[in-house]
């Protein structure tokens, strides 16, 4: 910036009374004699000065603080590390008690020491030798691999080559379930390669001709997947061989001690009699037992329900099939449970007897006698079914529906058998139709009309159903007569005018009048004749009319269903036929399934359950029909 | 004494000289006897900050030689 242009500013600025600017060319000397007179402070420029000054003070001084610091740290350090040495000072506990001795007394105690030294390296020898003594004594044979298994197939070490087992890497969750196993690497890659092989085939599938020798499941192939797969394993024993090898080797067999398991139930499908836990009622021997007070209440009982089983002597023949029947089974049973707890020790120890007698006997029977046996049954025709008894869902509800009646009979029975036996036979039948209807009465339900009866029975049960209305209308009948009185009252007048107009027109004719006249006179006065009897007759009709007719008007509506329509309905009905627009699909629809509903509720029975258990539709509308809120049912 | 640009951006553009313990005020009527325009409707700012206010000196500003000023027009408020 040139002078001239900061003499032009300064200018300006002294004219706003401001401080002019220092001009490069000018002679800086009376700005200094100004700042030489100013007092200290007074102006930015010493103000600055003053603060560089003290800032400069302040820094010093910090850095001298700080020297000072480390020199006393350094200070301290020292001095503490002249402590650290005075206490280590004197003699450590390493350090030899006779350090001070002299080199001779040294001397001689070093024979002595090397003695002690030689004595304990000596010692330690002979432990070692001792301990390597007893791991050479140590050998690990066959012994320790009984009852390891191996998770090959046995046929697999066949060829006598050495394998080298080795410990299998499973998790240790599988070590745990199923303990140690051995195997060959290189026999378990040959399994694994083999087996993919096999895959790649594609060997096996569904052959419907495998299956009919009837050996083995139905499709056998995917046994595998869904069981997984049937690993190929076998234990060692204590020589490290195996049972199974044995044989092959050459080497007497060892006997398998194998626990045969016999089943309870083929003994007592033997041919003996007394295999069976249950006796037939004419064997049972029964023990008198002393009188106890604890089950006096049952025992006094007159109506035992064995009564209602009608006991009949078991087949006591030994060929017959021993088939525990309910008769049979119930009286020991039944003397197990009535009898105290403390008892059934002894029942138990003498059924172990039976069942043990049972199959000492069982392992007499030689092969022949089965096949005897077999071929016996062969013979025989297949038998029907025992009626044995046969609880299911069904016979349960009809025992919970009959059961009041059962009693009920049996005590009427037991009743009639104290007063009058003979004549119960003979009413029976009647008797029974009556007390069924009773006891239908009794359950709340009532016999359903049949239409098959006549009409009245089929009107009584559409009425059931409330499908006509059974407060009919009583004047109906009334108006129904008038009516028909009333047309047959027209029948007879209009007959009756008929003959008259016959015979006036018989008597014109006959008079002769008609000949004297002209054809076209003949006309009008036919004419007029007709006119006026019309009017006659028509008087007579009116009056009759008004004397005896009075009409009944109903106004009927039938939409395309058949249906009759209410008021509302045939309001809306009418509407559509005359707007020309019906209901929308979704009304529609509803409708039609509301007339589905009417017309299955019309057709079910009232007692179908189906629906809704118990208040179904058609119960609804008898309760409604009876005027009653709920169900009677006792 | 330091040199201080002022620049609206639309194309006036000025140095002008004054010294740090100037006045924002007096250093606008400067700027005013320069560019014509009165002081009162000059507004100066940093770019990106708040207006200076007049009373306040440039070197308080932190403004040293060879700063740009953004000038603007002050409208009241």
């Amino acid at each position: 910036m040139d002078a001239a242009t900061i003499e032009e500013t300064n200018r300006i600025r002294i004219s706003l009374g401001m401080k002019p600017l220092p001009v490069p060319g000018a002679d800086p000397a009376p700005q200094t004699a100004t700042s030489e007179e100013e007092e200290p402070g007074s102006t930015v420029e010493s103000r600055q000065a003053q603060a560089y000054d003290n800032y400069k003070k302040l820094q010093e001084e910090e850095a001298a603080k700080k020297r000072r610091e480390e020199k006393a740290a350094a200070v301290r350090k020292a001095r503490e590390k002249a402590q650290r040495a005075a206490i280590l000072a004197g003699k450590g506990l390493g350090e030899e008690e006779q350090a001070d001795l002299d080199a001779k007394s040294w001397l001689l105690g070093q024979k002595k020491r090397q003695k002690k030294i030689d004595k304990a390296r000596k010692l330690e020898e002979e432990l070692a030798a001792a301990e390597a003594a007893a791991a050479a004594a140590i050998q690990y044979t066959s012994k320790d691999l009984a009852g390891i298994k191996v998770a090959h197939d046995s046929t697999a070490f066949l060829d006598g080559d050495e394998q080298i087992l080795t410990l299998k890497d499973t998790t240790i969750d599988e070590n745990e379930e199923e303990g140690d196993e051995l195997e060959n690497l290189n026999l378990r890659e040959q399994e694994k390669l083999t087996e993919r092989l096999d895959l790649k085939k594609k060997l096996k599938g569904y052959n419907p001709n495998d299956y009919n020798d009837g050996e083995g499941t139905i499709l056998a192939q995917y046994d595998e997947e869904i069981n997984g797969k049937k690993a190929k394993k076998f234990t060692l024993d204590d020589d490290g061989a195996i049972a199974e090898l044995s044989d092959i080797l050459g080497q007497p067999e060892r006997k398998a001690k194998k626990i045969q398991s016999i089943s309870l139930d083929d003994i007592i499908d033997g041919d003996a009699a007394p295999s069976s836990d249950y006796l037939a009622p004419s064997e049972i021997k029964v023990k008198k037992p002393k009188k106890k007070k604890g089950n006096k209440g049952t025992r006094q009982k007159q109506l035992d329900e064995d009564d209602i089983f009608p006991i009949e002597p078991a087949p006591v023949d030994a060929g017959a099939m021993d088939v525990d029947t309910k008769d049979a089974s119930i009286p020991t049973k039944r003397k197990a449970t009535t009898d105290d707890f403390a008892d059934d020790d002894d029942l138990q120890a003498s059924l172990a007897i039976q069942r043990k007698n049972a199959l000492k006997k069982r392992k007499k029977t030689r092969p022949e006698d089965i096949a005897k046996q077999l071929k016996e049954e062969e013979e025989q025709p297949e038998e029907a079914p025992s009626g044995g008894l046969v609880i299911g869902e069904i016979s349960e509800f009809v025992a919970g529906l009959s059961k009041p009646d059962e009693d009920d009979r049996h005590a009427r029975r037991q009743k009639q058998a104290t007063k009058t036996p003979e004549p119960e036979d003979r009413h029976m039948g009647e008797e029974e139709r009556t007390r069924k209807r009773e006891e239908n009465e009794a359950a709340g339900i009532a016999d359903e009309k049949t239409v098959g009866e006549g009409m009245g029975a089929a009107l009584a049960l559409l009425r059931e159903r409330g499908l006509i209305d059974s407060s009919s209308k009583s004047g109906s009948y009334e108006d129904f007569k008038a009516r028909e009185e009333f047309l047959a009252k027209k029948r007879i007048l209009e007959t009756e005018l008929e003959e008259q107009t016959r015979h006036q027109r018989e008597r014109d004719r006959m008079s002769g009048r008609l000949d004297r006249m002209s054809v076209r006179e003949r006309e009008e006065w036919a004419r007029q004749q007709n006119t006026h009897r019309d009017h006659q007759q028509s008087k007579r009709l009116a009056e009759l009319f008004n004397a005896t007719y009075k009409p009944n008007v109903e106004l009927k509506y039938v939409d395309d269903h058949g249906r009759r329509l209410d008021q509302k309905e045939a309001f809306k009905h009418l509407s559509h036929q005359f707007h020309g627009k019906g209901s929308g699909k979704g009304k529609t629809e509803k409708l039609l399934k509301k007339i589905e509903d009417e017309k299955r509720r019309e057709a079910q029975s009232m007692f179908d359950a189906s629906q809704n258990a118990g208040m179904n539709l058609a119960t609804a509308q008898q309760l409604k029909k009876r005027r009653e809120a709920g169900v009677r049912l006792g | 004494m330091i040199i201080v640009h002022v620049n609206d951006r639309l194309g006036t553009k000025s140095a002008i000289p004054c010294l740090p313990s100037d006045t924002v005020g007096q250093f606008k009527l400067m700027i005013a006897a320069r560019i014509g325009r009165e002081a009162g409707q000059i507004m100066l700012r940093r770019q990106g900050e708040r207006p200076f206010k007049d009373h306040i000196t440039l070197e308080d500003y932190g403004i040293s030689n060879g700063v740009q000023l953004d000038l603007e027009v002050d409208t009241g408020d």
